[in-house]
């Protein structure tokens, strides 16, 4: 018998009184190895000296002391947590982990965010300013101090600013580091120089998203959806796979299904209960059918639609109804879609009737909790790849399936950009190499066209940031960056901000070492779940010191070398750019507390986190410490959870003052705009002609936040996409793809060339060993049909020929792919020009080059080398892959800009004498597609309604001032902009 | 009753014994362990057999399989959330802790409950009474620094059996049903059966092993349970055929005493137990065969 009766009863009120006591004193009583989350996480109070046994000790139980550092992984845009163990006795990390304390990872990290170490210790890395020496290319460089790099770069930007050339001045953003410091920087020296990576990443999916809901990205409550429909590999990767992916885990624990779109059968795909594989670029069509099913079955959410649909817009619009009856919208609705039939869906994606007639049941089983999403994938491939994010939030449109619980939100509604210090004013002059006039509709920057713009003869740059982006690797048509880079004529200075060796680097004039997780700060935050959280990024020995009650003002002081972070380099740039302040730039960067000295990142951060954050002043005091001091010692801090659906919140009476509702129930009001502490941008639509901003919608008498769209409703009709020249698009629709079946020769087939590998991130993570010895090539994925037909095996090399050239690869013969369709992945096939730089993933190449014909001939393979890592003379792989995206032309969409990265190709054996990784480019044919693709285009000096070259309510990073919207004149040149703003 | 959020309290506390090898000194000093370094706790739940019910409640003797879905199964149906560790010891504390902080928060609210009480019933007899007494009586013998926390955990759930009339329904738990025993099985799982307590009735962890080892003078080598008892049988069968059964004894008597509380689980791990050491004496030579 159980021998202390009476015992679990005693001894539980015992405990539960030191439980209380225990966390009265902001301790964590059940510490559990991780807080009930992972398996191995020290408690937070033990941070400050945590101890484990030394495993290179072992068998001898030699006791290591840490102190234990949060900060924010810079690999991926996941921003997970990490929590950096740096060794008390050396003071250097020793290794990396997650930090349990992160509201979106919650102590998860993939093999990225451990291998930041490799990172910081990679003995190839950039770790001085170095200034080009000889011509450019050439491999020669000179170390130089950071005072002067800053003084000769600061001195070009002022003088581009006082010559009012401001538009030759660009910053080319790769990974995002803290939402909007980059254009704020820009802002405030008058700028309209931000150009973002994100028409060759997400434009295509932001778009079909915005047109809907006046914000550009979802967020998918995946932990408490029934049904999860992914247009993409996003377990395993993409924005925000590691978050995301372990949600979407806990989901089908409880029974929820997955269906996954993929053409290859991604490790995503093997974990979904559908798994299909469609032709590429026929996914919108399948949605459609699958809305077909659920307007003509009538499962649709009826309230929800009538409500929040601008339906009577359409009827108005397009059926020419005033004062239609929703019954009337119903009718037309099923008229619209009768077309997308499961048999027309098959035909066009090759997946049979019965699978689409069963997830489509599936789906519309769901209700308010489909959790949906694609965001690169085929958005990002196809012609018209918005379409495809436009009609998957369709479904969850006719579902009701937004802001629900098991639904997908709206992404500013789950995220949190906290206001800073400073917003200086828009810029005045708009940047035509960023923005040209024929996409008047694009969701970013054509920055994937800067080479031809600058050929077209429409500008050129004085002084060319790249941030820790890769230009010449990363964007299609890489040898008419390598064209446009080493012509001084078009792009005067050249300065790249990267941690890291990368093949765009070798071009520049000055290379400045920035840091890696562990040696910068930012400030992030991600939609992952339905709440608000912020995770600091921070330089973590620089952060020890600070806890320790050390004054540090300069991260560099704590880096390896001269690594600095870019927060710090801004603000010194800026100070620089206008040491005196007679420009107006000085004062965005003067300290609070001491106008006649720089703002340090304390003080910036302080101001944030005391000011912008609601809750955490509170919380921080809770434990006696100063909010900065908080975030130093946790590394996040989360704002809100369950959000819900703030389109139905009820429109304060402070903003209803003198308002006015529209004949279109669109609630306009002449107060000002309340100063919020959440900058999230989003769409900000159009004041009505007196110029009062739109508030709100009426919605059955009641007057609601809505959405930030020009009906203040979710646009099923765009009268944007209408009135700017696309009216055959205005509703979610199938825009057939490029490489669409009708559109290909009869013997060539679709190349996927986006799919990332879990590992990998970009080129950024080569220099990470333990990354690259799991991943480093990047074999062609071919169907055993398809390579019996052209009488290839696993032993050939293949040459893969495109409209402009041909790469030579290395065959997969797999049954893991569609046939009729090839795959090479992401991240692989780096080059250097020098023996000198990245060793462990990156080949030395010779670039012979005749005219514009351009030979990229492998040199020497990666082989082991001796280092202060004796790793390095272990590695053991010499075959990197393939640079297959210099072959690619640009293919902008003619719509959202974004370039639509499938290729049409031909496959053949490879010729006597080609060579594994080889690669040949003709940029005269590169010029001929990109002009072919300009002409796809509507110029919105052809189409603008109102005499503006943008829709005004639309997202766009730095967003000019209104004058600046007025549209160029005469056609075809950027100069001679009138002086006054049409009236909206 | 109320009171359940202390019951529940306990059940917490038991878990996060379980799951943390460095345990702070309050914890430590609550149940009375001392010094209890991680490595005795490593020793304990990591390294000795595997606090899992399925490792206990399966033939083979394994983890996840039949009954993790069984368990797994019963928490969808149920909608409660699943923990990473379903069948695991530190979960299934937290998982009833979890159940009993509802009913605390139920109590005004009798048709809720109603519900609650029946699925806090069924998963007391179907998945804890089912393998964690004989679990927690075992580790209680072998490491007696632990006795406060066994007790309190046998405490909370014989006083669960008796507020909810447990032993008035007479039930076998499905799991324990139509449970093989040593004679069913005969030779089919050769010696591997005696790591399979699910059979045997008995428990032989690695510690066990160790211990009576050097009683019977049979060197234990350092492996997985079924390696150690196949290596000691090879040096001297003989020795280990009493070796086991005063393993079986010991702990067949430590089931009968626990029958009180918890009713015909245990009566099943003591009858099985019984089996096992008549077998053990009578069919030497066939389980020697077998080897």
């Amino acid at each position: 018998m159980v021998a202390k009766k009476g015992l679990g009863l005693s001894l539980g009120r015992k405990i539960h009184k030191a439980r209380i006591e225990s966390e009265a004193r902001g301790e964590t009583f059940y510490q559990g190895p991780s807080r009930g989350d992972l398996m191995s996480f020290p408690p937070k109070e033990l941070w400050n000296n945590w101890t484990e046994l030394d495993s290179k000790s072992w068998p001898d139980r030699v006791e290591k002391h840490y102190s234990l550092v949060p900060t924010t992984c810079f690999n991926c845009e996941s921003a997970c947590g990490l929590l950096a163990y740096i060794d008390l006795e050396t003071n250097t990390v020793r290794k990396f982990e997650g930090n349990p304390l992160h509201p979106g990872s919650r102590g998860r990290n993939c093999a990225k965010g451990p291998a930041t170490l490799n990172q910081v210790q990679d003995p190839d890395r950039i770790l001085y300013p170095l200034k080009r020496q000889g011509k450019r290319g050439e491999g020669k460089w000179v170390r130089v101090s950071w005072d002067e790099a800053l003084d000769a770069i600061a001195l070009r930007i002022r003088n581009a600013i006082n010559q009012e050339r401001t538009d030759e001045v660009v910053c080319h953003i790769g990974r995002p580091g803290e939402d909007g410091f980059t254009e704020r920087v820009l802002a405030s020296w008058g700028v309209d120089g931000h150009n973002s990576h994100t028409n060759v990443c997400s434009s295509g999916g932001r778009a079909g998203w915005h047109y809907w809901t006046g914000i550009d990205r979802p967020s998918a409550d995946y932990a408490n959806a029934k049904v999860i429909f992914l247009i993409s590999a996003h377990l395993e990767t993409g924005h925000y796979f590691n978050p995301h992916a372990q949600r979407i885990q806990e989901a089908k624990e409880k029974g929820a299904k997955l269906i996954v779109f993929d053409t290859r059968l991604s490790n995503t795909a093997t974990h979904a209960d559908y798994w299909l594989a469609p032709q590429p670029g026929s996914e919108a069509a399948i949605n459609l059918s699958i809305a077909n099913y659920i307007i003509s079955n009538k499962l649709y959410h009826r309230e929800f639609i009538r409500r929040w649909w601008n339906w009577s817009e359409y009827m108005l619009e397009v059926k020419g109804v005033a004062d239609a009856k929703f019954e009337d919208f119903e009718e037309a609705l099923v008229e619209q879609y009768a077309e997308f039939t499961f048999e027309y869906a098959a035909a066009e994606s090759g997946v049979d009737v019965s699978t689409l007639a069963e997830i489509a049941a599936l789906i519309a089983s769901a209700k308010t909790q489909l959790a949906s999403h694609t965001w690169r994938s085929a958005s990002a491939g196809n012609l018209g790849g918005w379409q495809i994010s436009r009609t998957l939030l369709l479904l969850n449109a006719l579902l009701g399936a937004i802001a629900t619980e098991g639904g997908t939100f709206p992404n500013a509604w789950n995220k949190f950009v906290p206001r800073p210090i400073h917003v200086p004013p828009h810029p005045a002059k708009w940047n035509e190499l960023s923005w040209p006039v024929e996409y008047p509709l694009a969701m970013n920057e054509l920055s994937f066209l800067l080479p031809h713009l600058l050929e077209d003869g429409r500008g050129k740059l004085d002084v060319y940031f790249t941030r820790v982006y890769n230009p010449v690797w990363t964007n299609p048509d890489g040898m008419a960056w390598v064209e446009a880079l080493s012509d001084e004529k078009k792009v005067e200075c050249f300065v790249a901000l990267t941690p890291t060796w990368n093949e765009s680097a070798y071009f520049a004039d000055y290379i400045l070492p920035m840091g890696h997780a562990s040696e910068r700060h930012d400030l992030m935050s991600y939609e992952q779940y339905n709440g608000q959280w912020v995770s600091f990024r921070q330089p973590v020995l620089r952060a020890k010191a600070a806890l320790e009650g050390r004054v540090v003002t300069d991260s560099r002081e704590h880096n390896p070398g001269e690594v600095w972070e870019e927060n710090e380099f801004w603000i010194d740039l800026s100070w620089r750019i206008d040491p005196t302040g007679e420009m107006g730039i000085r004062k965005f960067y003067e300290s609070p507390n001491d106008s006649s000295r720089k703002i340090s990142v304390d003080e910036y951060y302080s101001y944030i986190f005391d000011n912008s954050i609601p809750g955490l002043p509170e919380t921080a005091a809770k434990e006696n410490i100063k909010p900065l001091e908080y975030m130093r010692r946790y590394g996040s801090f989360e704002i809100s959870r369950n959000v819900g659906q703030i389109f139905e919140d009820q429109i304060p009476d402070s903003e209803l003052t003198d308002s006015v509702v529209s004949s279109m129930d669109r609630v306009y009001s002449p107060s000002p705009k309340p100063v919020g502490k959440n900058i999230v941008p989003m769409g900000d639509p159009d004041p009505d002609a007196q110029g009062r901003r739109p508030v709100g919608v009426k919605v059955d008498q009641e007057l609601l936040r809505g959405f930030p769209t020009p009906s203040g409703k979710l646009e099923f009709y765009s009268s944007t996409l209408a009135k700017w020249g696309w009216p055959e698009h205005a509703l979610p629709g199938y825009i057939k793809s490029h490489v669409h079946p009708q559109s290909l020769a009869s013997d060539e087939m679709v190349l996927i060339s986006t799919f990332r590998l879990p590992v990998q991130i970009h080129t950024r993570s080569a220099n990470s060993k333990w990354l690259d010895e799991i991943a480093h090539t990047n074999p062609l994925w071919i169907h055993p049909s398809d390579a019996k037909r052209l009488g290839i095996d696993n032993t050939d090399l293949v040459r893969v020929s495109t409209e402009i050239g041909y790469f030579v690869v290395k065959p997969w013969v797999t049954e893991g792919i569609k046939p009729g369709v090839v795959a090479c992945s992401h991240h692989m096939g780096r080059w250097k020009l020098q023996d000198h730089g990245q060793r462990q993933l990156m080949r030395t190449v010779t670039l012979d080059h005749s005219g514009r014909n351009w030979h990229l001939n492998p040199k020497e393979p990666v082989k082991p080398y001796e280092s202060e890592d004796p790793d390095t003379l272990r590695i053991w792989w010499g075959d990197v892959g393939v640079h297959q995206n210099l072959t690619f032309p640009v293919h902008p969409d003619p719509i959202s800009g974004m370039h639509c990265w499938h290729q049409a190709v031909t496959i053949t054996k490879a010729e006597a004498g080609d060579v594994h990784g080889e690669v040949f480019v003709d940029t005269q044919k590169s010029r001929d597609v990109y002009n072919k693709w300009i002409d796809m285009t509507r110029d919105a000096r052809d189409v603008s309604p109102n005499g503006q070259r943008r829709p005004r309510w639309l997202m766009r990073p730095l967003k000019p001032v209104a004058k600046a919207f007025a549209l160029p004149s005469p056609k075809g040149t950027t100069d001679a902009l009138p002086s006054d703003m049409p009236k909206v | 009753m109320s009171g359940f959020e202390y019951l529940a309290e306990t059940l917490r506390a038991c878990a996060e014994i379980a799951d943390n090898p460095q345990l702070g000194t309050p914890m430590r000093d609550l149940f009375g362990l001392g010094d209890f370094p991680d490595f005795e706790y490593t020793d304990v739940f990591v390294l000795e057999i595997v606090p899992d019910a399925a490792i206990f409640l399966s033939e083979e003797a394994v983890l996840g399989g039949e009954v993790q879905e069984r368990i797994v199964g019963f928490h969808r149906a149920l909608g409660i959330e699943q923990v990473d560790d379903p069948t695991g010891l530190v979960g299934q504390l937290r998982n009833y802790a979890s159940l009993l902080e509802s009913v605390q928060e139920n109590l005004a609210e009798p048709s809720r409950l109603a519900i609650l009480n029946r699925v806090r019933s069924t998963y007391l007899l179907e998945h804890i009474l089912v393998w964690l007494p004989t679990y927690l009586s075992y580790v209680e013998s072998l490491f007696p620094k632990l006795t406060s926390w066994s007790q309190a955990i046998l405490d909370v759930f014989a006083t669960e059996t008796k507020e909810l009339g447990i032993l008035e329904w007479n039930l076998e738990p499905s799991a324990l049903a139509n449970r093989p025993n040593l004679r069913d099985v005969g030779g089919k799982y050769g010696l591997e059966v005696f790591a399979a307590p699910y059979i045997t009735g008995f428990i032989v962890s690695k510690t066990l092993l160790r211990t009576l080892g050097q009683k019977y003078n049979v060197a234990p080598r350092l492996g997985t349970r079924k390696f150690m008892l196949s290596s000691m049988f090879q040096q001297d069968a003989s020795a280990m055929l009493e070796l086991l059964t005063e393993a079986a004894t010991m702990q067949m008597e430590r089931w009968s005493a626990l029958e009180a509380d918890f009713g015909l689980p245990l009566k099943s791990w003591r009858i099985n137990a019984g089996i096992a050491i008549e077998e053990i004496q009578s069919g030497r030579s066939a389980l020697l065969a077998g080897s």
